[in-house]
């Protein structure tokens, strides 16, 4: 029952919601003001954002946009995830005050979601809306490996697949079996595909290779048990999923840092621009103002998969839908004519990707020196027809790494005030929703236990938290955590340290490899314990035992909430254990947040 | 000029529009017959008087139409067939290939204005392996008996996996229909066969299975040309091994490609040659459009196309002379191929 349902909430969460990666959000700035031209509004995957944004800029000021009859077009570009976007678009884009005007044109990372999209229709009968297009640009799904594990399992000279990456993540030795114990185990990172195009683009090869088909991929083979027995086989090496393949990207170069990177992750299925992108310094594609990209001591180099692989073809699909008129149409034709010239296309390689335009000759950044090969891939993997892609979406549910997770809840006095003004909601009210509506998130076999912390609890008041549910399978006690969670109110202060320490702890005692661990940390303000103060001990005790080759990983992926939580040190806890922080410093943006830190299982 | 073109939509709900467009022809030229008998019968449009023409183009021909001065519908031959059988029609004219106009029953031939070989732009690697396999100039009915095999099992590298063929649909592509008439006259033998020979030929039907089935699901998106496609996506050859297309359309966009791009290309020209031969159907007997004809000719000399028998530049040098006809079956067969190809892809 619950993905396919709870979907649609969080695609739509996540639509508002800015990140990197394709599953960034939307919504985010002003739109500009089309003075009296008409709006072609765009909704793109957010790694395009930035050069769209220019694109459009330069034809708004040009000649190509004057349209017959002293009229004029203007294009305005917003950032919309490829799934949020899929599902806003089955809805008919509602609430376009929160998700942004309805779209004129639609470019999500790759063509399988206009697929997706129109097999949904179907599904509501309605008429398709993503109408075949081309793409403009281009970048193949790559599995990203440190070089020297790459090299270690033959690269350049051996072909690597998908089975090579199986017999690996099942080898009991490891990285032992290619004379490499230190390395550990073999540690998989993959978003989620419901989010994702990478990891749909993945999960689609992953699936064709259990099949040693490379086209074709039929409902019969999804059913397959030995097709499910190898999907479930690379699902176990996965170390976490998410919603965006930064978070692993990041993650990594900070292990670079500090020279732990090949203890991290082993690979990761990412767009070949991402492989670029980090090589020079700058893993989340985006160069903040002052800052000085370093290259990586371990370059990634690009492996692709020698079953095929698929590219994401960003296309140009100027939408079928009924909000869109022939004015418009024409008018984003201009525009894609604009994004196909040339000038343009160049400003695309520069991006990392390959262009479109047939013109415009490869070259650098699509190099050797960067990890990448312009001459591969040699071969493609077919998108499967949409009934299956959907279908495959629903197996992934199913074949998917089981979590293990202890929701952490901050249940100190300052819960207690007000979370959303024009409701009167506390921010424990708002907290208490969104993790009740995020129970639906889980599998019935995930184990999830909640936990609240604050000072002067239990029945001497000496304690600084409480198991309300111990972390056990969710079937059987999902009401009870329910009732649990409607049942808080705000205490006392706040023990941060010791309470994230104490939780992070537990799970690692009770650590069970076949499941992702983790600690969902969520709270609003800053450590208030007297007899614990010592951030720095938390954040050493954490790195050391997340580093090594034998480190059994717990993840602390922490929110913070409100605008008065300690934001730097909740950064700190979860880098530490290589996870994520989660912005929720406003209160009414929890239920979305939440739902998109539950992506990561 | 006015230029308007109908939207792209899905192969499948086509189909019987087709065939009933094939059946309704023959109903809707007799009354269009009607109506143009109580005109002057000295040319122009269809109401008699000398104003613009309006002129149907194949998708194809496109970028030709617009140097018209005409008004201008581009449009999939599946619609242009549905609006010739759906009564009189307020066109006057059809940029099409010759085949196709056949369907235009009752009119005379238009001449042909231009032609240019049917080929088959292949990654040079590839191009050499296939050469290698089926001949100097490889025929359809070979790369139909390799299609969707590993590329290993003919001499090639195994990284390529298998062969894999593309050209447009042949429901809403005038080049797409062609191609398909191009490829079974090659099982044939001849350009004479006729929907009998594939119903009596039980090899006929894996053959023909085979070698569509291998191709990859895009090329036969409606409205949207494999060939620009496969020539977009770099490393070239990496959607498809070969595709389908002209010679005019290959060497004119392989101009202005960059160098990895060019350099990757090889055109084969298929044996026994067929050709596309560009014809502007008078939509009516007695309507003259040759006034159209020297602007035709010189945008499709401008396009690549042979306008007098000569390669254009940059031909390769094996690329062949033409023959005396278009190697291609007629266009009620093509329509009744396009059919079966239907019962096979869908």
């Amino acid at each position: 029952m619950r993905r396919v349902a709870w979907l649609l909430a969080v695609a739509l969460a996540l639509a508002a919601c800015s990140s990197g990666d394709d599953a960034a959000g939307g919504g985010d700035g002003e739109l500009a003001d089309p003075g009296t031209c008409i709006p072609i509004d765009m909704a793109v995957s957010s790694e395009k954002i930035a050069l769209l944004t220019d694109l459009a800029d330069e034809f708004n000021a040009s000649d190509d946009a004057r349209l017959d009859g002293d009229t004029c077009a203007f294009v305005r570009v917003q950032s919309k995830a490829s799934g949020a976007a899929m599902q806003l678009l089955t809805q008919g884009w509602p609430q376009s005050e929160a998700n942004g005007p309805q779209p004129v044109v639609w470019s999500p990372a790759a063509s399988s979601w206009g697929a997706i999209l129109n097999q949904r229709l179907a599904e509501q009968g309605q008429e398709p809306m993503a109408p075949p297009s081309e793409a403009f640009m281009l970048t193949p799904l790559v599995i990203a490996m440190p070089q020297p594990m790459a090299e270690a399992l033959g690269y350049p000279e051996t072909p690597i697949g998908y089975a090579d990456i199986l017999a690996l993540a099942q080898d009991p030795q490891g990285w032992g079996a290619y004379g490499h114990p230190e390395w550990g185990p073999f540690r998989l990172g993959k978003t989620n595909p419901n989010f994702s195009t990478s990891a749909l683009s993945a999960t689609i090869a992953q699936y064709y290779a259990a099949t040693a088909k490379t086209e074709d991929l039929s409902l019969e083979d999804l059913a397959r048990p030995e097709v499910q027995q190898f999907a479930r086989g690379v699902e176990s090496s996965v170390v976490h999923y998410g919603d965006i393949t930064m978070t692993f990207l990041n993650n990594w170069f900070r292990n670079d840092v500090r020279g732990t990177s090949l203890t991290y992750v082993s690979a990761v299925a990412v767009e070949e621009k991402s492989v670029i992108d980090y090589n020079k310094g700058d893993p989340d594609g985006v160069v903040a103002a002052g800052e000085s990209p370093r290259p990586p001591r371990v370059p990634l180099v690009a492996i692709y998969p020698e079953e095929g692989t698929l590219y994401s073809d960003n296309p140009f699909i100027v939408l079928d839908a009924p909000w869109v008129d022939e004015q418009e149409r024409e008018a984003a034709r201009r525009f894609e004519a604009f994004v196909q010239r040339p000038e343009a296309q160049e400003r695309v390689l520069e991006f990392g990707f390959r262009p479109g335009n047939p013109d415009v000759a490869i070259g650098d950044p699509i190099t050797a020196l960067w990890g990448v090969d312009p001459d591969q891939p040699q071969t493609l993997l077919e998108v499967p027809e949409p009934e299956v892609l959907t279908r495959l979406l629903d197996r992934w549910d199913e074949d998917r790494k089981r979590a293990r997770v202890m929701l952490l809840l901050d249940v100190s006095g300052s819960m207690g005030e007000p979370g959303n003004p024009q409701t009167g909601a506390t921010k424990l009210d708002l907290a208490k929703d969104a993790v009740i509506d995020a129970l639906d998130e889980f599998a019935p076999d995930d184990e999830v236990g909640l936990r609240i912390f604050t000072t002067n609890l239990g029945p001497q008041q000496d304690q600084n938290w409480l198991d309300l549910v111990p972390v056990g399978p969710l079937a059987g006690q999902r009401e009870q955590m329910a009732r649990a969670v409607g049942d808080l109110v705000p205490l006392n202060a706040t023990p941060l340290y010791t309470a994230t320490n104490e939780a992070y702890e537990a799970m690692l005692a009770d650590f069970d490899a076949a499941r992702i661990n983790a600690v969902v940390l969520l709270s609003d303000g800053k450590n208030e314990d007297d007899f614990n103060n010592d951030a720095e001990g938390l954040i050493r005790n954490l790195r050391a035992q997340a580093e090594g080759e034998a480190a059994q990983p717990v993840r602390v992926f922490a929110i913070a909430y409100g605008e008065d939580a300690d934001l730097e040190t909740l950064r700190r806890i979860a880098e530490a254990t290589n996870a994520q922080l989660y912005d929720a410093s406003d209160a009414t943006t929890i239920s979305r947040v939440f739902t998109a830190v539950v992506s990561n299982f | 000029m006015i230029v308007t073109e109908t939207r792209r939509r899905a192969v499948p709900a086509r189909a019987l529009a087709v065939l009933a467009a094939v059946l309704m022809i023959g109903a809707a030229v007799a009354v269009r017959q009607l109506v143009l008998d109580d005109e002057d019968g000295t040319g122009g449009s269809v109401d008699g008087t000398q104003g613009a023409l309006t002129v149907v183009c194949v998708r194809e021909l496109r970028d030709v139409c617009a140097v018209l001065d005409a008004d201008v519908i581009v449009e999939g031959v599946d619609e242009t067939l549905t609006r010739f059988a759906g009564g009189p029609s307020d066109v006057d004219a059809w940029l099409t290939f010759a085949p196709l106009a056949d369907e235009i029953a009752g009119a005379e031939d238009g001449a042909v204005l231009a032609r240019t070989p049917l080929v088959l732009a292949a990654r040079s690697d590839r191009a050499a392996v296939l050469r290698d396999h089926c001949g100097a100039q490889p025929t359809w009915r070979c790369l139909g008996t390799v299609a969707d095999e590993p590329w290993s099992d003919i001499g090639g590298d195994a990284r390529w996996g298998d062969v894999r063929p593309a050209h447009a649909e042949p429901v809403t592509s005038a080049l797409g229909r062609l191609v398909v008439g191009q490829a079974v006259a090659s099982y044939f033998g001849t350009d004479a066969f006729q929907p009998i020979d594939w119903q009596a030929d039980v090899d006929f039907g894996g053959w023909f299975q085979q070698l569509e089935r291998a191709v990859p699901a895009d090329a036969f998106d409606s409205g949207v040309d494999p060939f620009a496609r496969w020539i977009g996506t770099r490393p070239v050859g990496a959607r498809y091994d070969a595709v389908a297309t002209t010679e005019a359309q290959a060497l004119t966009r392989l101009a202005t490609a960059a160098p990895d791009v060019r350099d990757a290309v090889m055109l084969i020209y298929p044996a026994p040659m067929a050709t596309a031969d560009v014809v502007l159907q008078p939509a009516a007997e007695g309507l003259d459009v040759s006034s159209l004809d020297g602007a035709l000719r010189a945008a499709l000399r401008d396009a690549g196309y042979r306008v007098d028998r000569s390669p254009p530049p940059g031909a390769p040098g094996d690329a062949g002379a033409l023959g005396d006809g278009d190697g291609l079956p007629a266009g009620a067969v093509l329509t009744a191929l396009t059919a079966y190809w239907e019962s096979v892809v869908r």
